[in-house]
């Protein structure tokens, strides 16, 4: 009996003391964990991707390209019919500058998450212990990225909060619109000597001298208004800069908005989408397809998503276009067509979108489903489903022929800006300008019709100083209205914040 | 006798009762004279006798009945009687309720001594506590315990439906309607988690781990609930939200027994959203659009819930048991089919399950060896719930099928492509298949070896094994996404779990003293993995997903593949004590050390102890005179749990492959953090004091039980937005806050009536529970608020607000007041600054209800049985979602709309949500009606022959407006009818069961 017990309480203890009995570490098989990672040039490499893969929520009609469109006066979203498009009212908030702290976009958290995310690679960069002979180049990547998004923050919220350390805790503090200006410059000054020219097959995607100096020249032609300093000299040079690096504008406008858009001689600087190789999910695809069209125009080029018929373009916007301007044909408007040729039928007649609209935000007498003309200038792919691979552009070149324009147009030397300007009107197929012609509300009026929808209105109406005023559905706003409104729940968060005056 | 005042006493409590309940058994003129006065003289042809209990104390009122007779008589103060009998000699029976009934055969002119034996089954009751039984006299914490007898018949999907009002204080929801693939949810007294796992653990024979769903009802012998935190605590970081132990029926030594049991059901819709009807329509849109009216008529009369649904799904079920052996060897053995089609076309489950249960004793009895094996199958037919709403808000106008032939590209179906989001729902439904076919096989051993008189060594092993396919396939003319040519998604899933528990159980009485021991150690280890193929452009329907490379897909780079695989373990230590003294002083305690991968580094361990008293207030020497009351126990217990359920990998910085990018002309993967590092991350626990009192009268005519229960869940997990930097991940897992539980819980069980013909059984649950967010942040994480219930579709607002020290649940938006003159909304305007904004939002409504009660009651008479199972709720608040969207002219035209807009004609604004839409869900329910018969054989083949009829779902008493007021409870966004639905269904059963 004894040996029964004796061997019974043994089988049960030397169950227990085998190791296997009490480990509980965990064993993963589907993710890595960080502390095995970094170790080697291609590893950091993969880490550096995140930040083009992060830029890719810039196009999202909640984010960036959205906010900056719907402010300006190219582009409306009314509320339609069939209760399209309410969304709590941001689209008739933005579009009327009826801005608030909980306003429904992500542009902040856009900007300060990619500083992070900037900091945080710079961080794994410097702290890893091996070298290899792309580490400066990577590191002046990293470091112009990150002051292209400070760019931004200064130009859509004044003074943001400031950090360039991973490692900083606690509640980060603003700092003022000119101290983060001065940032900027000395920052894209300071790194863009590492970087190649323009793009080429290694670069592609990437930033360049050509993207820094660019960068940096929206940085000067907008001083006056962000800090009040006339820098338009400091513009003209770095645009002579860019203009020594071998760009130049494609023949054909739309070659620079294609599906494989790639060998563009002209973008500067680009967000890189493929459908197959890097398809994003929701916040990460290029979807204009669906956010500008309505749905039945999927029979005009053979896309297969449901579009959703929403964003247009302003009536005054698109009537600044003449007939012969090659760039009126960015937008669909008349009569639609299938891919073979057939009409398109709505409502029992062929379907038209029409430069029209009944009302921004009216229940009783919603805008139409075909009223306003929709955005076809980047190529819409046959069999489109998901993002475009089109990628989208950020700066080309004629951007900077026209910057230099404009600023020795402010110097009054007329005739030093005409070849530039007229290079652009030729290429768009309409007569080029006489001295007496160019003035700076043409060249608003000009800028307005090249750059259509390509996310620069808002700032361009700001510095010609119309921003503030009437069109399509919208009254004249306030001065406070130039800088959008920290969201609240960053102020939430960080509560040494101060918001932006009138908010 | 009169004079004796201590008899005196006696003699009012006992008739008293006798009086109130009516106790008859055969009272006749008889009766009446003799219980007055002592018989002195004897006469010829009667018996003469005393009835006494096993105490030696007389039983007053108990009833005397010659057998085959009319003659009868009650005993008296004394417990005597006298009854006469025709001829020398008969049997007479002698009973009382609560007593064993006692049969003798008396000869005319004896005086009969009787002693009755106490029916103490119901103190003596077995309860599973978890690593062993005890009675139900001697548990000190709060357990129900529901035998066969008490399950209804009925067709269940899954067999927890059983449990639905059965035990107070478990809520037990099926928020998808008739689904017969929909999975049940159960929340046991209130919601103590934000982030972690809801349901309670299901253990079956001891082994953690396999389905519910996959064992047949007919194979249940007890399913027993352990509440509180003191019965809870020795399953430790699972133990937080309840623990349910089923235990099967095993073999019984004997001749051996055949069951079939089987029967057939039919449904029908009970309530679905009343949509307008083609004419409805018309004039609805006439009245507000009449511009467009003609151009939106296109000239058809659709039913489209009839086109979705079929109209009467028939279900059948078929079950073979067979159990015998002897007492050295014994097995029960059952195989069952069940075809359960559901209302939905294209819904439906069918399963085959088998189960086998032998039982082995060895070593001169003193190992007993079980051997559980258990194998089922089950194909899932999955309703298309899009396809549901589709079918609500389609044009009733438009035809079904394109017979013009307009849009070839839609296969013959009427294709509409303006309105959004609008799709054919017959064409979805015909032109997809999602299914599944899984099978899960369990296999168990038991050990039990006795070492010396009272100490067992138990020793159990365990390994379940499931795998699934689901498989989805959408052929070309699927109409959400016309040009894909064919999509096929497989998914292949594996899980094992494996269990091993030994324990040594140590069971002694020294005299007045009882004392039960345990002490063991667990360890369980569970893997899961899966794989997934997605690919599309098939050229042919024909290869379903059997084919998958033949997509087109694959050769673009635009096919999708994907697997996982994760393990967690479990370790624990053991014990637990039980002390009972002179059965009046109770005292139960334990403690679980209990280890999981889960957790962080830091806090991998954890120890949940428990301690719990029981008073059997009855049993001491100044209650003994009490007659009436038979049991009355006083409990109070202290019990820690954890909860567990969480994700795996939680504590751990892990990095995860992103999308690629274009580097150097190559597209390279991106690498990013998945999460932050949590070495601290630990259990959830929660602490819960529990004091019931168990009380049983009459006889063990009435008794009940009632509870009260604090429970406090400390270490809350939520996740928690964090500023990057400092972090790499803007989220933490984190443990911070709070949450508080409180309530009480009734349960009576009544015997108004019973006699040998008749007999009625009542019983009554009741529950209540109040819930509060006590807190949610701390100095290193915070949240001040948190919204759910997000309304994604066009009003992208919150419906629900979470916040420290309310009640979770709490519906968050404007107050409607009512119309204006010119048939507008007006909202209370709380903040005063005249327009509608965040500023009016208040509390308009809590999803929980006030309290949760159930009624059932089983009439006997004779062969005959009638039984009714009646579950009530009060004081939920509902969110009608359908409303919100669908009452009123906003979508008119592209879509159709509830009749009900109809009822606010001058009504012309949007939706927009507010308490208009938040209704009181108060119902009551009529679960379960049956009517049942048991065929008198007198075939020495057949045993038992019952044929019954069953009712379910019959019928719903509520205000509110929508299909179900008995929505989600569980999870942080409760009381919310979504749109996306299945028609609740009533079902009319016939059934038979068999026993060879």
């Amino acid at each position: 009996m004894k040996k029964i017990i004796i061997a019974a309480v043994a089988a049960l203890g030397l169950g227990i003391t085998m190791p296997s009995c009490t480990d509980l570490d965990e064993t993963v098989y589907s993710k890595i964990s960080s502390d095995d990672f970094f170790n080697n040039e291609a590893e950091m490499i993969m880490s550096i991707g995140r930040i083009y893969d992060y830029m890719k929520q810039y196009t999202h009609y909640f984010n960036m390209w959205g906010a900056n469109e719907i402010a300006s006066d190219e582009a409306i979203c009314p509320f339609r019919e069939g209760n399209l498009w309410w969304d709590n009212g941001v689209w008739v908030d933005l579009h009327t500058h009826n801005f608030y702290p909980r306003l429904d976009n992500y542009s902040y958290d856009f900007i300060t998450g990619g500083i992070s995310l900037c900091n945080q690679v710079l961080a794994q960069i410097e702290e890893s212990t091996f070298d290899f002979d792309g580490k400066d180049a990577l590191v002046a990547e990293v470091k112009v990225m990150r002051a292209w998004f400070y760019l931004n923050g200064v130009d859509m919220f004044g003074s943001i909060p400031f950090s360039i350390s991973f490692y900083d805790t606690g509640y980060i503090a603003q700092k003022d619109r000119a101290y983060i200006f001065n940032f900027v410059e000395k920052e894209l000054l300071e790194n863009l000597d590492e970087l190649p020219d323009k793009f080429t097959t290694e670069s592609y995607g990437r930033p360049t001298k050509a993207m820094a100096y660019t960068s940096l020249a929206k940085l000067y032609i907008n001083a006056k208004e962000w800090v009040g300093k006339e820098m338009w000299q400091e513009c003209i040079d770095v645009c002579r800069k860019v203009r020594g690096l071998g760009l130049e504008l494609e023949p054909d406008y739309f070659a620079n908005f294609k599906v494989d858009n790639t060998g563009s001689r002209e973008n500067i600087m680009v967000i890189v989408y493929d459908n197959v190789m890097s398809p994003g999910g929701w916040g990460y695809d290029f979807i204009f397809h669906q956010v500008c069209l309505y749905t039945q125009t999927q029979a005009t080029f053979g896309i297969v998503d449901f579009c959703w018929d929403g964003f247009c373009a302003t009536p005054k916007m698109y009537s600044s276009y003449s007939e012969d301007d090659v760039r009126r044909k960015s937008f669909l408007e008349g009569p639609q067509y299938d891919k073979s040729g057939n009409p398109i039928y709505y409502q029992g007649e062929q379907m038209c979108y029409t430069n029209t609209l009944r009302s921004l935000y009216d229940p009783q007498n919603p805008a139409g489903t075909t009223e306003g003309v929709r955005l076809c200038k980047y190529e819409y792919e046959d069999g489109l489903m998901g993002s475009m691979s089109n990628d989208y552009v950020i700066y080309r070149y004629a951007d900077v022929l026209m910057m230099e324009g404009e600023c020795l147009v402010r110097f009054g030397k007329v005739d030093e800006a005409l070849p530039l300007f007229n290079e652009v009107r030729r290429r768009a197929g309409v007569p080029e300008y006489t001295a007496a012609e160019l003035t700076l509300d043409e060249i608003l009026a000009e800028r307005g019709r090249e750059f259509a929808f390509e996310g620069l209105r808002r700032q361009d109406q700001i510095r010609f100083g119309t921003y503030l005023g009437s069109w399509d559905f919208k009254e004249p706003s306030d001065e406070t209205r130039k800088l959008f409104p920290i969201p609240s729940w960053v102020m939430a968060a960080n509560p040494t914040l101060v918001q932006n005056p009138g908010y | 006798m009169l004079t004796n005042p201590i008899k005196l006493r006696k003699t009012a409590l006992a008739i008293l009762p006798v009086l109130l309940l009516g106790v008859t058994g055969s009272v006749n003129a008889y009766a009446s004279e003799d219980s007055a006065a002592v018989v002195h003289t004897q006469k010829k042809n009667t018996v003469r006798g005393v009835v006494t209990g096993t105490d030696g104390e007389p039983l007053i009122g108990a009833s005397v009945v010659v057998k085959d007779t009319g003659f009868a008589a009650t005993t008296d103060v004394d417990g005597r009687f006298s009854v006469v009998i025709p001829g020398a000699s008969a049997v007479v029976e002698i009973s009382y309720v609560g007593y064993v009934t006692a049969s003798v055969t008396a000869k005319a002119g004896s005086l009969l001594d009787v002693t009755l034996r106490e029916d103490t089954q119901l103190l003596n009751e077995m309860v599973v506590i978890g690593y062993g039984t005890t009675t139900k006299k001697e548990l000190t914490g709060s357990v129900a315990s529901i035998n066969r007898d008490k399950l209804q018949d009925g067709n269940y999907s899954d067999p927890i439906q059983m449990l639905q009002g059965q035990v107070a204080g478990l809520n037990i929801v099926r928020p998808d309607g008739g689904d017969p693939t929909a999975d049940f949810e159960i929340q046991l007294r209130g919601l103590t988690t934000m982030q972690g796992g809801q349901g309670p653990l299901i253990v079956i024979d001891g082994v953690e781990g396999g389905s519910l769903s996959n064992i047949n009802p007919n194979d249940i012998e007890t399913i027993d609930v352990l509440k509180d935190g003191s019965a809870a605590a020795i399953y430790g970081t699972r133990g937080t939200n309840g623990v349910i132990l089923v235990t099967t029926r095993k073999g019984k030594p004997g001749t051996t027994v055949i069951e079939l049991d089987t029967y057939v059901s039919m449904q029908s819709v009970s309530r679905k959203p009343e949509f307008m009807s083609a004419s409805e329509f018309r004039s609805a849109l006439e009245h507000f659009y009449p511009t467009q009216a003609e151009a939106l008529d296109y000239g058809d009369n659709t039913d489209w819930f009839s086109e979705a649904t079929r109209s009467h799904p028939v279900t059948q079920f078929y079950s073979l048991s067979a159990s015998g052996g002897s007492d050295k060897i014994n097995y029960r053995g059952t195989i069952s089919w069940h075809d359960n089609q559901g209302l939905v076309r294209k819904s439906g489950t069918q399963r085959l399950r088998m189960r086998t249960n032998v039982s082995q004793k060895a070593i001169q009895d003193r190992l007993q060896l079980d051997y559980n094996i258990n194998y089922s199958t089950a194909k899932f037919d999955f309703p298309d719930y899009g396809a549901m709403k589709q079918s609500l808000i389609r044009n009733p106008t438009e035809p079904v099928y394109d017979t013009e032939g307009l849009t070839p590209i839609s296969g013959g179906y009427y294709y509409n492509s303006a309105p959004f989001g609008y799709y054919n729902p017959v064409a979805m439904q015909n032109e997809s298949k999602n299914e599944r076919e899984s099978r899960e096989f369990a296999a168990s051993v038991h050990g039990s070896f006795k070492i010396i008189e009272g100490l067992k060594l138990n020793a159990t092993a365990a390994l379940v094994e499931s795998n699934s396919r689901t498989a989805w396939y959408q052929t070309r003319y699927y109409p959400v996404d016309f040009g894909l040519n064919g999509k096929a998604e497989v998914t292949n899933y594996n899980s094992r779990s494996k269990q091993f528990e030994a324990n040594a159980d140590f069971n002694r009485s020294f005299g007045q003293h009882k004392l039960q021991a345990i002490a063991g150690y667990s360890y369980y280890d569970f893997m899961w993995e899966n794989y997934y193929a997605m690919n599309y452009g098939f050229d042919t329907d024909r290869f379903s997903y059997h084919n998958m490379s033949a997509g087109s897909a694959l050769k673009q780079g635009k096919a999708a593949m994907r697997s996982n695989k994760e393990t967690n373990k479990l370790v624990s230590f053991f014990a637990r004590v039980m002390y009972n003294y002179a059965d009046k002083y109770l005292l139960s305690a334990s403690v679980r050390h209990e280890g999981s991968t889960r957790f962080g580094a830091n806090n991998k361990w954890g120890t949940f102890p428990a301690v719990s008293l029981g008073w059997r207030i009855n049993q001491e020497s100044f209650m003994r005179d009490i007659r009436w009351l038979n049991e009355l126990k006083l409990r109070a217990g202290f019990g820690v749990t954890g909860n567990q359920d969480i994700p795996n990998y939680q504590s751990l910085s892990l990095l995860s492959f992103g999308t690629r990018f274009l580097y150097n002309g190559n597209w390279v993967s991106t690498v990013y953090p998945a999460s932050n590092p949590n070495p601290n991350l630990k259990w959830e626990r929660k602490e819960e004091w529990n004091v019931g009192l168990d009380f049983s009268v009459l006889d063990n005519r009435l008794s009940g039980t009632f509870d009260w229960y604090m429970r406090q869940t400390n270490n809350l997990l939520n996740t928690y937005s964090v500023p990057v930097p400092p972090n790499v991940y803007d989220t933490m897992f984190a443990n911070v806050g709070q949450i508080n539980n409180a309530g009480i819980e009734l349960t009576l069980n009544a015997i108004p009536v019973k006699t040998n013909d008749f007999s009625w059984n009542l019983g009554l649950t009741l529950a209540r529970n109040t819930n509060k967010l006590a807190s949610f942040s701390n100095e290193m994480y915070e949240m001040v608020e948190y919204y759910t219930g997000y309304l994604n579709e066009d009003l992208k607002v919150f419906t629900q607000r979470i916040v420290e020290g309310e009640s979770i649940g709490q519906f968050w938006g404007p107050k409607w007041l009512g119309f204006d003159e010119n048939g507008n909304n007006i909202f209370e305007d709380l903040d005063g600054d005249g327009v509608l904004s965040d500023g009016d939002n208040q509390v308009i409504g809590n999803a929980y209800p006030d309290f949760t009660f159930s009624l059932s009651s089983a009439f006997r008479y004779k062969d005959w049985d009638l039984s009714f199972l009646l579950r009530g709720s009060v004081g939920n608040d509902v969110f009608n979602m359908t409303r919100l969207y669908y009452e009123g002219p906003g979508y008119l035209g592209s879509y159709n709309v509830l009749k009900s807009t109809m009822d606010y004609p001058e009504y012309r604004g949007s939706a927009i949500y507010s308490s208009r839409y938040i209704e009181d869900g108060s119902y009551l329910k009529l679960d379960n009606l049956t009517v049942g018969y048991n065929i008198p054989v007198r075939t020495k083949w057949i045993s038992k022959l019952r044929v019954y009829l069953t009712g379910q779902n019959l019928f719903t008493i509520t205000k509110y407006k929508g299909i179900d007021p008995e929505t989600h409870l569980s999870g942080l966004e409760p009381g919310i009818e979504w749109f996306y639905f299945y028609p609740r269904t009533r079902s009319y059963l016939l059934g038979l069961n068999i026993t060879f």
